[in-house]
């Protein structure tokens, strides 16, 4: 009896606090009068951290210019940042401890595909607004979320891009695929049917599915052979690519190679050697970071060499993921900017959704509107030179 | 025709390279009865090492190989004395989750060292295609099936004619008659780790520039596994046919059934030939020991 009487006590002691301190105008979380908490998950390590490095520097230094000239309306910005080694279920982990944890205002860069979309429901159920840099999964905008922001060209765009290219200014007549069975391959190989077969009206000479992790392509690229394309589609991860493309150099494939958003990275190079001179594939971002002399891309390389690697860059950096998840950073920089001291989590995506032609120079320019989070459909064209580096193809910058 | 000597040959490139790692799963087999899952990693590691001694420390090539071979060879039998000598009367199960242990080690301690990038093994002999009778080969494939075939011929030599090799062989059938005649048991046992290391390991030096490099790439070694046992797990030529079989079958089911059912095929083949005949196909039915 005693016992119950003390209960409802505390029960009448917590509503009257409640009522008091709390009640209707309840704090934003991850919000106080000197600073904003900003979260990030993503792969750190593994083997795909070169993603999440290249991300979690791009917003680091962001948020050191922020703090050095004393924040955004008097709020300095707190980062916290988690490895989930690109695994689906330390994802999971990521991000219950940034969201109940932490509490964190919003969510940027987050992780490869496979380790966000597990995700994007506990976001969109907890209204925490996410500008995504790193995926380009269709499925992150399906269904749409208000919530959910990307900064580049999803893969739907990314696989057209390629696709027009190839056949728009290559005139490949007989094309042939290459392509993962995973969600990525199999999204890429249904855009290239419907472009072939509705914009082109061309039939595809072969196309051939391979396994995640195989390692030997041998099979694939005979019967691609076999059927004497003269363009050849590789809708691959780099790793994978590059041994396709050195093998069909090996077979004696003479098609000109392709490829998806997937291979336009340095391990291309790496996995494919010399064969892969010529290779063209498409990449979200107009500046290869580690070689572009844009005003804007060459002072992100001299800050970032300063802050974090006075010794010099890691192999492959900085990536397109750094200068994305940069402007991931700015934009939410200008959003937080344009919201003010009074930072709730829905201004903030209202002023996101204000965003029009956003452009620091590093990514194409990006727009919101209030149905529409994709910031871009543009992609840039690249080629692998014969220095074996990627480079721009000049004329392919806003198509 | 062309198409089929093409597969053929593509097929044998590969098989030879899943003989050399099929062997070491025979060799470690027949002595200890342990299957060796780390087979794959020491494979890696040999890859990784050679990468190191020739493309870092740009030592010749086949000064590399060798000391890749050598210091796998001499890391098998460390991990022979160390992690499973002290498991040698336990249920040989045990054994086999300690090799799947180890092998769980080799990847991560790779990637702690090396990170996960990806590299690429300069190849020393053209990659360039030629024909012969209209069929694409280069010298590199070429020269890896040679080497990889006077490797497993040197090796069976050994295993007949040396006198280690036939302690080995000895100790294979009966570890304690082996010993009572006065063949150190401990001593063939580090010998057989290292030898079997030592083959992954080429195998991962000559697969290396076909492939890529990275602290994954150990997965292909279970082909080898795969491939031992079509031939027969406790015949050492019928192991090797098998993996050539292997490589080949691969390569036939890719290109005339489904490139993407590829796997798939080589299992239904796997799975039919042990329903039949359980020892593999060149397999002799294992008798009782004494």
């Amino acid at each position: 009896m005693i016992k119950a009487t003390r209960k409802l006590g505390a029960l009448v002691v917590a509503t009257v606090a409640a009522t008091l301190f709390g009640g209707p105008v309840r704090a934003e979380p991850g919000v106080t009068d000197y600073e904003v908490r900003i979260g990030m998950w993503a792969p750190l390590s593994g083997p795909v951290a070169l993603l999440g490095q290249s991300a979690r520097d791009g917003v680091r230094l962001w948020v050191k210019e922020i703090n050095d000239k004393g924040g955004i309306h008097g709020r300095k910005i707190n980062f916290i940042a988690y490895d989930d080694a690109g695994s689906p279920q330390e994802a999971q982990t990521a991000i219950r401890r940034l969201i109940d944890q932490d509490q964190v205002f919003m969510l940027i860069s987050g992780s490869v595909s496979g380790s966000t979309l597990p995700v994007r429901q506990i976001i969109t159920r907890e209204k925490v607004p996410f500008v995504s840099s790193i995926s380009s999964n269709i499925n992150l905008m399906k269904p749409f979320s208000r919530y959910i922001f990307r900064i580049y060209a999803n893969e739907d765009s990314q696989a057209a891009g390629i696709i027009n290219w190839m056949m728009d200014r290559e005139k490949i007549q007989k094309p042939a695929i290459i392509y993962n069975s995973n969600d990525y391959g199999v999204g890429g190989f249904q855009i290239y049917e419907e472009q072939l077969k509705n914009k082109y009206k061309v039939p595809s000479v072969a196309a051939e599915r391979y396994n995640p992790g195989d390692q030997d392509f041998t099979a694939q690229l005979l019967r691609i052979k076999g059927a004497n394309p003269d363009g050849l589609l590789v809708y691959a991860f780099a790793q994978e690519a590059g041994i396709i493309v050195r093998q069909a150099k090996e077979l004696g494939l003479t098609a000109k190679l392709f490829g998806g958003g997937g291979t336009s990275t340095p391990l291309l190079q790496r996995g494919a050697g010399p064969a892969a001179i010529g290779f063209t594939s498409v990449l979200v971002v107009p500046e290869i970071p580690e070689r572009s002399d844009k005003p804007s891309v060459v002072a992100y390389r001299d800050k970032l060499k300063a802050a974090l690697y006075p010794d010099g860059f890691p192999p492959g950096r900085p990536s397109e993921y750094d200068t994305a998840a940069y402007t991931a950073a700015k934009i939410s920089e200008a959003a937080l900017d344009k919201v003010g001291r009074n930072l709730t989590r829905e201004a903030f995506v209202d002023a996101l959704e204000s965003m029009k032609n956003f452009d620091i120079g590093m990514t194409f320019p990006v727009s919101y509107s209030k149905d529409n989070h994709e910031g871009t459909t543009q992609v840039e064209i690249v080629k692998v030179a014969p220095d074996l580096k990627w480079e721009s193809v000049a004329e392919s910058s806003g198509k | 025709m062309e198409l089929l000597s093409q597969v053929l040959i593509s097929g044998a490139t590969l098989g030879s390279l899943y003989a050399l790692v099929g062997l070491g799963f025979v060799v470690i087999y027949r002595a200890t009865k342990v299957v060796n899952f780390a087979q794959g990693e020491m494979m890696m590691l040999g890859a990784m090492l050679a990468l190191y001694f020739y493309s870092d420390l740009q030592l010749p090539y086949f000064l590399a190989f060798l000391l890749a071979i050598v210091l796998s060879g001499v890391f098998g039998a460390g991990l022979e004395r160390f992690a499973y000598r002290p498991l040698l009367n336990a249920p040989v199960l045990t054994l086999i989750l300690a090799t799947v242990a180890v092998g769980q080690m080799i990847r991560a301690g790779v990637r702690i060292l090396r990170g996960s990038e990806v590299s690429r093994f300069p190849s020393i002999l053209s990659a360039d295609p030629f024909l012969i009778a209209g069929v694409a080969v280069t010298p590199l494939s070429l020269s890896i099936v040679a080497i990889a075939v006077l490797l497993v011929c040197a090796f069976m030599l050994f295993f007949r004619k040396t006198r280690l090799g036939k302690g080995m062989e000895a100790t294979s059938e009966n570890r304690e008659a082996a010993a009572l005649v006065g063949i150190s048991v401990n001593q063939t046992f580090s010998l057989v780790w290292a030898i079997s290391s030592g083959l992954a390991a080429s195998a991962g030096v000559l697969l290396a520039p076909l492939i890529i490099i990275t602290p994954e790439m150990g997965t292909i070694g279970i082909k080898g596994f795969i491939g031992a046992i079509l031939g027969g797990f406790n015949n050492i030529p019928g192991a090797i046919a098998g993996c050539f079989l292997l490589g080949i079958i691969e390569n036939l089911g890719g290109v005339y059934i489904a490139s993407s059912m590829k796997d798939v095929i080589s299992f239904v083949v796997l799975v039919l030939v042990l329903t039949v005949k359980p020892q593999g196909i060149f397999g002799a039915a294992e008798g009782k020991r004494a």
